[in-house]
């Protein structure tokens, strides 16, 4: 038995077939909480952006032209639409390191390294953190196709159909957006380094006893 | 390829996106002779591991359970919405039928009940091979007075059957080739009729019996040639009997 497509889960979604709903939102659930969670920064708008994709599927999911792209491209584009009025009214995001990951969903970067390998998983880890902060610094435009390119793996056409723009559009403002998100590692690696160089040692304590 | 071809695709390369062989091989040799475009290369790749890494860091992340409960209660909803829409159609959609067969009815009966009136019986069809004479158009017909119903003496109220106009057929107009018409409805002036529409008929005498025209003497098996006066609206609203 083959497995339907996404078209195929939505059309028998219309008919009111519930599995079909529930099969194609754990298919696409997760890439459009991490994209909205990436492109936000906050697990809460995250989470709200997920719930707003749906629902506008089942509002206005017949709008859906597979002739334009992808469900999945359309989806994205919902998200994005949602992000973009969420961070507009919800200005300055809360990155994610402030904010407490929901229950149950901490990141493998954060799970403990064997005892070998603590300095790489420290190094690894910090690296992670800071390219999450460049992508996140930035502006949406450019931090929109980072998302969808390198984050989320979709085709250029792909994400041309979800911004609503040219492929050409989008390859370049990922070339200009990856220069960003490199100097910007950089520069945070940099930071990172030079506040641990001017943090003044742990003093040894003697033991009085 | 130069530095500037190579910039061109050092995002494809480092992404592993599709690139032509050629212009792959040529970038490859390029960044053996020019130590700064392999520099780029090596950040690029760098870069694209990093966000990798980030990606794979942010795999297991996705909604919670309350997020896909909620979306369920609001396509559960949305059915029950939609099934009572679709029932509320249906039951409209018998309504109006019902509504649509009634008012055609009201229409039908507005429609028919005053041609009715205005016809009175139906008039007999012609028989076959009839002929059509049109006279001259200033031609004046002479039309008998119509024997309207205030009119009538009393002779004419005690008659059994004053729908009937009685004929004698020795002496009366079939006998005659003259132009009277004789109308066909009590009240009706035929002034208005002039240059109208004369056409030769061969009626049965139960036609003729059914236009309200009595004869005296049966004439057998041959039909009566008669000229009806056609109005305006088509209808026969005179009758000029001939041999």
């Amino acid at each position: 038995m083959t497995t339907p497509s996404d078209d195929e889960l939505l059309q028998l979604m219309f008919a009111g077939d519930e599995d079909a709903f529930l099969t194609l939102y754990r298919r696409r659930q997760g890439p459009i909480y991490r994209f909205a969670l990436h492109m936000s920064g906050s697990p809460s708008i995250a989470e709200e952006v997920t719930q707003e994709v749906f629902l506008a599927l089942l509002r206005d999911g017949r709008q859906y032209n597979p002739m334009r792209g992808s469900l999945a491209a359309y989806m994205y584009g919902v998200a994005r639409h949602h992000v973009l009025r969420c961070l507009e009214a919800n200005q300055p995001y809360v990155p994610i390191s402030q904010e407490a990951s929901p229950e149950g969903q901490e990141s493998s970067a954060r799970e403990p390294a064997a005892p070998g390998d603590i300095l790489a998983d420290l190094t690894r880890h910090e690296r992670i953190e800071a390219t999450r902060r460049a992508v996140l610094s930035l502006p949406p435009n450019y931090r929109e196709v980072v998302v969808l390119c390198d984050l989320q793996e979709l085709s250029y056409a792909e994400a041309a159909a979800a911004l609503s723009c040219a492929i050409g559009t989008v390859r370049s403002r990922l070339h200009r957006a990856r220069a960003l998100v490199a100097e910007r590692v950089t520069s945070l690696l940099k930071d990172s380094a030079r506040s641990r160089a001017a943090s003044p040692p742990a003093k040894a304590a003697r033991c009085f006893v | 390829m130069n530095c500037q071809d190579f910039e061109a695709i050092v995002n494809d390369l480092a992404r592993d996106q599709l690139v032509l062989v050629a212009d792959r091989a040529r970038a490859l040799v390029h960044t053996e002779t020019c130590a700064r475009c392999a520099a780029r290369l090596a950040d690029e790749r760098m870069l694209t591991a990093e966000l990798r890494a980030l990606a794979a860091s942010s795999e297991p992340l996705e909604a919670s359970a309350a997020v896909e409960e909620a979306l369920l209660r609001a396509f559960r909803r949305q059915k029950a919405a939609s099934a009572a829409v679709a029932a509320r159609g249906r039951a409209w959609v018998g309504a109006a039928a019902v509504g649509a067969l009634a008012a055609a009815m009201l229409i039908l009966l507005a429609v028919t009940i005053p041609a009715l009136r205005r016809n009175g019986p139906p008039e007999p069809k012609p028989a076959e091979g009839f002929r059509e004479t049109k006279p001259p158009r200033k031609q004046r017909i002479e039309v008998a007075e119509a024997p309207v119903m205030d009119d009538l003496t009393a002779a004419d109220e005690e008659a059994e059957a004053p729908q009937l106009l009685p004929i004698d057929l020795s002496v009366g107009l079939l006998n005659t080739a003259s132009d009277v018409f004789v109308p066909l409805h009590y009240g009706e002036t035929l002034s208005d009729l002039d240059g109208d529409r004369v056409v030769r008929i061969e009626l049965p005498y139960s036609a003729l019996m059914s236009l309200g025209v009595s004869m005296d003497e049966d004439p057998g098996n041959d039909g009566v040639e008669a000229d009806l006066l056609l109005g305006d609206d088509g209808l026969a609203h005179a009758i000029r009997l001939v041999r």
